[in-house]
């Protein structure tokens, strides 16, 4: 039995008057592909964003690799090198090169060798199959790339937890498989991934275990195989005959 | 009887000139150092989450910026000696060359403390232009607040202030000229020198208005050098 | 706790005002406690020093009144003047344009105090070259066209950044409804230019309400200039120097924050 590297605990989150996150438990066990999925304003991003603290939770508890976030003692910087996140609009450093966007990272948080950095940088953009763009600029690739890159920039730190926020919503549609085939990659590679997305057939093929959530709540919890053949509230079924009907 | 121009006195008042000329670069120079750091690190405090530095940094730039700049000048050479208080200055003048230090640092200081409010409300629009997920993603890789500002938020925010800062700068240059009303020898004060003493003001400030120009000129050239080699990669994103 | 302060602040302008006053004061007060032990700010408060302050010597406009009549005649003139400057730089014919190119280029990039010798220079020059006769103007009068020539660039600028924000479009309806060059800015374009412009004019009002100090440097009694006669005569450089900025900073912070409000409000208007 593996244990639970990120455990959430009665999580309440209110932005004003609005109830983003309803008394959310959430565990991941390590090593475990957990897809998050749900309508948009459902509070699947805000959950995810809590697990590095990008937002703050109102109520609850919240352990990720051991870590109490909210305990005072908690380097939250510390946390947050061992938690990658993978963002939907990539946010790559404009101003830097894209080797200087994998290296900055390792170089000025975990303070390796510059020469070190660069070896494995050069190493994880082969990994996702743009090595002969280091030397250029965010500005002069594509979407599709730009995710790869932001990707292999989250590798260079060595995490063991990788969050993705929907990865593929701001990529056109040719685009969307050159970054899937590098996340199902990860998949098998042992990391611990929870990713919130809407490409369904990912969620199928390398999810062991799908998360429904709606108006900030965790309605379902299985594996794809019962949730896509069996999905148990009606909001999940409408949601599926939805998104499946497109 | 026309007026007949004289131009031979800007020869005659060469030396008056030169050293016109040299004290505005001076107050230039090391005013737009002093005040481009100050305002940096105003402006990153006005943009800051902390209640207490914003509010200092608002109370900061709302004070330096609301009172005359020839008032903070007088205020500052009249109630201070500043070098009663801070001994080293003398050195430094001696160092610069100036000859009334107390009313050259006295024009310098008024000059940093009211450029820098400006350059503060500047830098903190443009750190405010770049977007949040720049942050988030910086934050997400582990990097602590002061990593976040100066290896990432703060480069992008320059690359958008150059114009604007550059504005400043080119003021600072113009206000450096308050600095005669407290004696100090510099160009407009030569101007006036020369009109005093010969009643050819209009010659006098034909040649300073170019020797201005040229400054001015001179300057946005070097900050478009400056932008020019920023934008190295950062187009449109 | 902070962030109530805060909201508390961005919506109570005028609380905020105060207590930045009361910060200003309790500073002053400080500096005062530790270098200037003993003040004499009742012998600079007395009726007459105030009345010489704010209005000037009985009988003529002096102080703090002609420190705005000032800023208001100027800022008037450059209205007017700066527009068309501004609509001249817009032009795509050259010999409107290039002038007023030069005009505006010439006049930001050299120091006001200069413009105000050249009026002060160039006047005795001129009426010299065209009228032979040596002229005489007076101080107030050097400053206030002094002040005007140099307004009118920025608010030039100002103009031509705000035709420059209207639409293409807007031209081209007004062009095709018949139109000519004349009542296509009249009628469309800088009126709503003007609406967009308001904010800068008013922080160049500021600005300019600022630097009628610098009319000291030609003898004109405002405000500044009648702080320095009374500090030639009583010595009470810290508590007369203090009472100028402050007074300054109540006038220019009120004024910055009333432009801050139209701003947001113009914004609302022009967003819906």
């Amino acid at each position: 039995m593996k244990k639970n590297i990120i455990q959430m605990k009665d999580i309440n989150k209110w932005y004003g008057e609005y109830h983003a996150l309803r008394n959310v438990n959430f565990n991941v066990k390590q090593g475990e592909v957990v897809v998050i999925c749900g309508p948009s304003g459902s509070g699947k991003s805000t959950l995810i964003r809590c697990i590095n603290r990008l937002e703050e939770i109102d109520e609850g508890k919240l352990i990720v690799d051991d870590q109490d976030l909210y305990d005072k003692k908690t380097n939250i910087n510390k946390v947050r090198q061992e938690v990658g996140m993978v963002f939907q609009h990539f946010n790559l450093f404009p101003h830097l090169s894209i080797l200087e966007n994998i290296t900055i990272a390792p170089v000025k948080v975990k303070k390796k060798n510059k020469q070190e950095a660069e070896d494995l940088a050069m190493k994880l953009l082969e990994r996702v199959k743009i090595p002969h763009h280091a030397h250029k600029y965010p500005s002069e690739i594509s979407g599709g790339q730009k995710q790869r890159v932001a990707i292999a920039r989250t590798l260079a730190m060595e995490p063991k937890i990788i969050l993705f926020d929907e990865p593929t919503s701001a990529l056109d549609p040719e685009m969307i498989g050159e970054v899937l085939d590098v996340m199902k990659e990860l998949a098998k590679d042992n990391y611990t991934i929870v990713c919130v997305t809407h490409e369904m057939g990912f969620a199928r093929e390398v999810g062991d275990r799908i998360v429904f959530m709606d108006a900030g709540e965790i309605l379902e919890e299985d594996t794809p195989e019962e949730f896509f053949n069996n999905p148990k509230t009606e909001r999940a079924q409408k949601f599926l005959s939805e998104i499946l009907h497109h | 009887m026309g007026y007949e121009f004289d131009w031979s006195v800007l020869l005659e008042y060469k030396e008056l000139l030169i050293t016109g000329l040299l004290t505005t670069i001076k107050l230039s120079v090391i005013g737009i150092f002093l005040s481009f750091i100050i305002g940096s690190l105003v402006g990153i405090g006005r943009a800051s989450k902390n209640f207490w530095i914003s509010l200092f940094s608002s109370y900061y730039v709302e004070s330096f910026r609301n009172i005359p700049l020839i008032v903070q000048m007088f205020f500052i050479y009249f109630t201070f000696t500043l070098t009663d208080i801070f001994p080293f200055l003398e050195k430094w003048g001696e160092f610069l060359h100036i000859s009334d230090t107390n009313a050259f640092f006295s024009a310098l200081i008024g000059l940093v403390l009211y450029t820098s409010a400006y350059i503060g409300e500047v830098v903190k629009a443009g750190i405010n232009a770049v977007p949040n997920g720049q942050k988030e993603a910086a934050e997400s890789l582990g990097m602590n607040s002061f990593q976040v500002m100066w290896l990432i938020i703060y480069p992008q925010a320059i690359k958008i202030i150059i114009p604007p800062i550059t504005n400043q700068f080119l003021n600072l240059i113009k206000n450096s000229s308050l600095a005669m009303t407290l004696g100090v020898a510099e160009l407009t004060f030569a101007t006036q020198q020369i009109d005093s003493e010969t009643f050819r003001g209009f010659e006098a400030a034909t040649a300073v208005t170019i020797l201005y120009m040229i400054l001015t000129l001179f300057t946005s050239f070097i900050m478009n050098l400056i932008d020019m080699k920023f934008s190295k990669g950062v187009k449109n994103v | 706790m902070f962030r109530h302060i805060e909201n508390y602040f961005s919506k109570h302008k005028i609380q905020f005002f105060i207590f930045n006053t009361i910060l200003i004061v309790s500073i002053l007060k400080t500096i005062q406690v530790f270098i200037y032990p003993e003040t004499h700010f009742s012998e600079i408060f007395t009726k007459d020093n105030m009345r010489f302050l704010f209005f000037g010597r009985p009988g003529e406009i002096g102080g703090l009144a002609l420190t705005f009549v000032l800023a208001i005649v100027s800022i008037f003139l450059s209205f007017f003047i700066g527009s068309l400057l501004g609509i001249m730089r817009w032009s795509s014919v050259k010999i409107i344009k290039i002038p007023a190119v030069l005009y505006i280029e010439i006049i930001r990039s050299i120091p006001l105090l200069m413009v105000i010798f050249w009026v002060f220079f160039a006047i005795p020059v001129f009426s010299m070259m065209f009228f032979h006769t040596q002229a005489h103007v007076s101080p107030t009068v050097a400053a206030i066209i002094a002040f005007t020539i140099f307004t009118s660039a920025y608010v030039a600028e100002i103009i031509r950044s705000g035709i420059n924000s209207i639409p293409k479009g807007q031209f081209e309806a007004a062009k095709s409804l018949g139109m000519n060059s004349r009542q296509i800015f009249t009628l469309i374009i800088l009126p709503q230019a003007y609406r967009k412009m308001i904010p800068a004019l008013i922080s160049q009002f500021i600005s300019l309400f600022k630097d009628t100090s610098l009319a000291y440097t030609i003898g004109v009694i405002e405000f500044f200039r009648a702080a320095t006669i009374i500090n030639n005569r009583l010595y009470l450089s810290f508590e007369i120097f203090s009472f100028v900025a402050l007074v300054y900073f109540s006038i220019a912070f009120s004024m910055s924050k009333f432009s801050e409000h139209l701003e947001r409000k113009v914004e609302k208007q022009l967003n819906t």
